[in-house]
């Protein structure tokens, strides 16, 4: 286990400056640059991401503008993690209900009526969902005469403007934790040594809390991080729908995307804020990885059965 | 007590529905997808002008859904939509498959070094996030194109498939045929392709149904950030605050749905109806190859009670009931 740890570690030291480095280098070369107002073309040196290492280690982050780049991000990062560690919990408190849920206690299989409703979950991406919320919305306020809306469309703050987002960031890895979580319990309940401890009569919840449960917690937490996965993919999307001031819309504007018809701000192209950026979002990436491996293992430090158990989730 | 196998049935229903809407869809479209309805149309006193302000679904019996935020017939765009999209998924999967099975076969069935490359590419396309790769590459590329996309969405997608061929293979692999197989002589090659390959074909359906649905998804995507193969054009609308023109947002020409989507403020502002159709569309399409794939998985599923109708026909046309008597043996409970 010391060895699993130490190995993700290493890739993970390995990994960030490759971000980093690739981060800085898309920025340089990417192709739009080169039709930049001012007509000039940056130069593809190396001494220039020489110099911002160099600027790393002494601790400056560099700068866009004026402005360096620690206190452009100091906020957009709380403002993120807010939304990702509240959607994250959201998912896996709903998730794990909602996957116990499905199994029907009578046939010990997942119910064809929740089973629907999983795929239909699993098939309604976040970004469709809160494109249609919102068009709804503004639907009603425009277009139906009805000029209230239940809850803010977008904008920031710690109240009823985080349930819209989180409700979308929520929404895909929910049913995905639940997903997994049915198809779980569906196939342990199918073993042997859940019909002898229904043979001694025990309850159902018994059967599920003291037996079923603790031989599946260990690719249950694999899922949770594969869905903090989802949620930093989706992050950047959602940010940008609600307008919440974040890191994955900085990231956006950085590359050059905009969901509005806008030009491109000051951040656009600008390497130091891009290979920041990357790394950050990489770092959590990682982070949610080697914390839920190491938690699996830690649990359940039988290595065979990982085999076993991607195939279900898979198939 | 026999299932019915309700996720086949709903799948079966919805995806054959939406091949015939990508086969008859276009012919049956009441206007053309591109045409802009400039003219005024007067009815009943009142003035419409789609291309103006886009029309309400069910207001003009001419336009069903409305008109989409350029003055487009919106029924039409989505009849002739579902085609390319269909078409754009199914190739990317395609590729994505046969990529993975001949990773996933490659690191089930070598040890030692190819086994490992293989495992770090899986680790590593598994950890990055699809889309934005898929946006750092056709950004980088810097081009729209069907190559662009296709490397774009298969350099990371195949991992999925390649790390479930690799379980199977690895799993195949311990059985006591190969053994026997090998004791006796059979080369590697004959080995793959007599008895390794033909364990993976059962499953190969639903992996397929789930990855269209997959493909469509990041599809429709990356056409919401405005990552779209094909031409826009800039959207001019009348400025409520002077008599001119302003640009509203850069609009999609072909009907796909992905393109449908782009171009979300000024659509949510313009057409909000627009982006919940084709919002609508998106889901169905996505739900029915999920449905699709999990049907078939578990009509593969052996261990799962089922109904088998066409058994007993046959039972009673020819009489075999020790081998009908077998596969029940598997559902007492």
């Amino acid at each position: 286990m010391l060895g699993l740890i130490l190995r993700k570690i290493i890739l993970i030291l390995l990994l960030l400056p490759l971000l980093n480095a690739v981060g800085f280098y898309y920025a340089t070369i990417h192709p739009r640059l080169f039709v930049s107002p001012t007509g000039d073309t940056v130069e593809m040196s190396t001494s220039r991401y020489g110099n911002y290492v160099r600027g790393v280690l002494a601790g400056d982050l560099g700068r866009v503008g004026n402005q360096s780049v620690a206190s452009i991000l100091a906020d957009p990062i709380k403002n993120s993690l807010i939304l990702v560690m509240t959607a994250l919990a959201v998912a896996i408190v709903f998730g794990l209900l909602l996957g116990l849920l499905s199994i029907s206690p009578r046939t010990k299989r997942i119910s064809p009526q929740a089973l629907i409703v999983l795929a239909a979950g699993s098939s309604m991406p976040g970004f469709l969902a809160g494109g249609m919320l919102l068009s709804f919305m503004v639907y009603q306020t425009l277009y139906a005469g009805n000029p209230r809306t239940f809850l803010p469309l977008s904008g920031f703050g710690l109240d009823e403007h985080l349930i819209l987002p989180v409700i979308v960031l929520a929404l895909q890895p929910t049913m995905y934790i639940a997903k997994v979580t049915a198809g779980l319990v569906e196939h342990e309940l199918q073993q042997d040594y859940i019909r002898v401890a229904r043979s001694k009569g025990l309850s159902w919840l018994q059967l599920l809390w003291l037996h079923a449960l603790p031989n599946m917690i260990a690719p249950v937490l694999v899922t949770i991080g594969e869905s903090v996965r989802l949620i930093v993919g989706a992050l950047v999307i959602v940010e940008a729908l609600f307008i919440w001031p974040g890191i994955g819309r900085i990231f956006l504007f950085t590359v050059g995307l905009r969901l509005d018809a806008r030009p491109p701000g000051v951040y656009f192209g600008n390497p130091d804020l891009l290979a920041t950026i990357v790394v950050i979002l990489g770092a959590w990436l990682l982070l949610a990885d080697l914390i839920a491996s190491a938690l699996s293992y830690w649990v359940d430090p039988r290595l065979g059965l990982a085999n076993e158990h991607t195939e279900i989730r898979l198939a | 007590m026999a299932q019915r196998n309700y996720p086949l049935y709903i799948g079966l229903l919805l995806t054959f529905g939406f091949i015939l809407i990508a086969i008859f869809g276009p012919s049956l479209a009441p206007h053309d997808p591109l045409e802009r309805f400039n003219n005024a149309i007067f009815i009943d006193d009142e003035i419409y002008i789609p291309s103006v302000q886009p029309l309400l679904p069910f207001t003009l019996e001419m336009f069903p859904l409305g008109t989409d935020n350029a003055g487009r017939d919106l029924l039409s765009r989505l009849l002739w939509a579902i085609r390319p999209t269909l078409l754009l998924a199914l190739v990317i999967v395609l590729v994505r498959v046969v990529v993975g099975l001949i990773l996933g076969l490659a690191a089930g069935w070598y040890r030692g070094v190819v086994e490992r490359l293989v495992d770090v590419l899986i680790s590593i396309s598994l950890s990055a996030p699809i889309l934005l790769f898929a946006l750092a590459i056709i950004l980088f590329m810097g081009e729209r194109t069907l190559p662009t996309f296709m490397i774009a969405l298969t350099t990371t997608g195949w991992a999925s498939t390649a790390v479930f061929v690799k379980n199977r293979t690895l799993v195949t692999i311990q059985a006591p045929y190969i053994e026997g197989a090998r004791a006796v002589g059979v080369r590697p090659r004959r080995i793959l392709s007599r008895y390794i390959l033909p364990q993976l074909w059962p499953a190969l359906p639903a992996l397929i149904a789930f990855e269209v649905g997959t493909a469509i998804l990041v599809v429709a995507e990356l056409g919401f950030l405005g990552m779209f193969i094909g031409d826009a054009f800039v959207l001019m609308a009348a400025d409520p605050g002077s008599a001119g023109t302003i640009p509203v947002g850069l609009t999609a020409d072909l009907a796909e749905l992905g393109q449908m989507l782009s171009d979300f403020w000024s659509k949510m502002i313009r057409s909000p109806w627009e982006v919940v159709v084709v919002g609508l569309t998106i889901f169905l399409l996505i739900f029915a190859f999920n449905m699709l794939g999990e049907g078939l998985r578990r009509q593969m599923d052996v261990t799962r009670p089922r109904r088998v109708w066409w058994r007993n026909r046959l039972q009673s046309a020819q009489p075999a009931p020790e081998r009908s008597a077998a596969p029940r043996m598997t559902v007492d409970r």
